[in-house]
């Protein structure tokens, strides 16, 4: 398996700490892992590039789907999750996320 | 004297090409006919141009001169004389490279074909080595940059792990018990495998309750970060006393974590 960023986009950085953010929905998305395919599904307000806000829930599906719609600052997402891939994993998802909705 | 002369358009920019021309010695070594080369006394290649049954074997010693848009190497043998003149030309996006050979000397009247088909495959190593060498020094100034930003690595600043992420990948990623101390037989089983320098390894256990970070260069902690119980540790190592500190931290951790190891892109 290999995971690789790019830097697309126009996001400058983050007025949290995204890190922080998904450790705390990290036990959902272990014990989740163990029933279906787990995804974060919330909600980040982007303004002037820089992300100043992060709401997130894990929910399970039965198989991996990615999404993510902007409306106005606000960007949409559902990102499935594996805990293999860590914290470090899925913070480089949302980031290209992000990005890209930008 | 006879001269042969060859024109080869390449496709890279003109600092790319001069850098492949200024480092004479790989330059010389991959010319054709050439046996062997030497740097101890100044440059010297030995160079075997077949004609026919036979070859004309000489020891040329090499002067290489460079002006603002050509370069002579200029080889003066015991038997022999030759020179190489490479004029560039910008030409759109492409550089014209004009390539002249001539020599002087031993078989000189025999030798027209072998030194065309001379010249005209040390065009096409020029080509080669300009449009394809400076792709690994790209790769090298890309690592040097990213080591750069592991040194800047500050687990306090969650930016500068973004950053480094940024420009990262993950090399390895599984489930591991910690027993006492066991974190450095972890990091020697990765090191086993991992041929990167910079290293970032993240550790979190299942419920999310108790995590760590640490950054390597070798086997030498630059940071690390740890989140337990007792609420969170973080020591970015700037002398020895912070280094004893980082080791401390280290050996704390123990348990069940899910590692994941990230390198900076242009490694393994």
């Amino acid at each position: 398996m290999s995971i690789e960023s790019d830097r697309i986009g126009n996001l400058k950085g983050w007025k949290l700490d995204p890190f922080d953010e998904l450790q705390r929905v990290w036990k959902a998305i272990n014990d989740g892992a163990l029933l279906g395919v787990p995804h974060i599904v919330g909600r980040a307000s982007v303004r002037n590039g820089m992300v100043s806000g992060l709401e997130m829930d894990v929910i399970l599906h039965g198989s991996e789907k990615e999404l993510s719609f902007r409306d106005g600052d606000e960007v949409y997402f559902i990102i499935p999750a594996r805990p293999e891939e860590g914290i470090e994993g899925l913070y480089v998802k949302l980031d290209r996320i992000l990005r890209e909705s930008q | 004297m006879k001269r042969k002369s060859t024109t080869v358009s390449i496709n890279t920019s003109k600092e790319r090409v001069e850098a492949a021309l200024n480092d004479a010695p790989s330059f010389i070594t991959n010319w054709p006919y050439v046996v062997r080369v030497s740097v101890k006394e100044g440059l010297k290649a030995e160079i075997m141009m077949p004609r026919f049954m036979f070859k004309f074997r000489d020891i040329y010693k090499f002067n290489h001169h460079a002006d603002y848009n050509s370069h002579i190497y200029d080889g003066t043998g015991e038997r022999g004389h030759m020179s190489l003149v490479v004029t560039l030309k910008e030409w759109q996006k492409n550089i014209n490279a004009v390539l002249e050979l001539s020599y002087q000397g031993k078989g000189e009247f025999w030798l027209g074909k072998t030194l065309q088909n001379f010249v005209e495959s040390i065009g096409s190593v020029l080509k080669e080595l300009a449009e394809n060498r400076p792709v690994q020094e790209q790769i090298q100034s890309q690592r040097s940059a990213t080591g750069e930003i592991a040194v800047n690595m500050d687990f306090s600043n969650p930016m500068t792990v973004a950053e480094f992420l940024a420009k990262s990948r993950m090399v390895h990623s599984g489930l591991h018990i910690i027993g006492e101390k066991g974190l450095f037989d972890l990091i020697g089983e990765l090191r086993a495998t991992i041929n990167d320098r910079p290293l970032y390894i993240s550790g979190i256990t299942n419920d999310g309750t108790s995590s760590f970070k640490v950054l390597l260069d070798g086997s030498q902690i630059l940071a690390i970060e740890y989140r337990g119980a007792e609420g969170m540790k973080t020591v970015k190592v700037e002398n020895d006393d912070e280094a004893r500190k980082a080791v401390d931290i280290a050996s704390e951790i123990k348990g069940t974590y899910m590692i994941n190891v990230w390198v900076p892109v242009g490694g393994v």
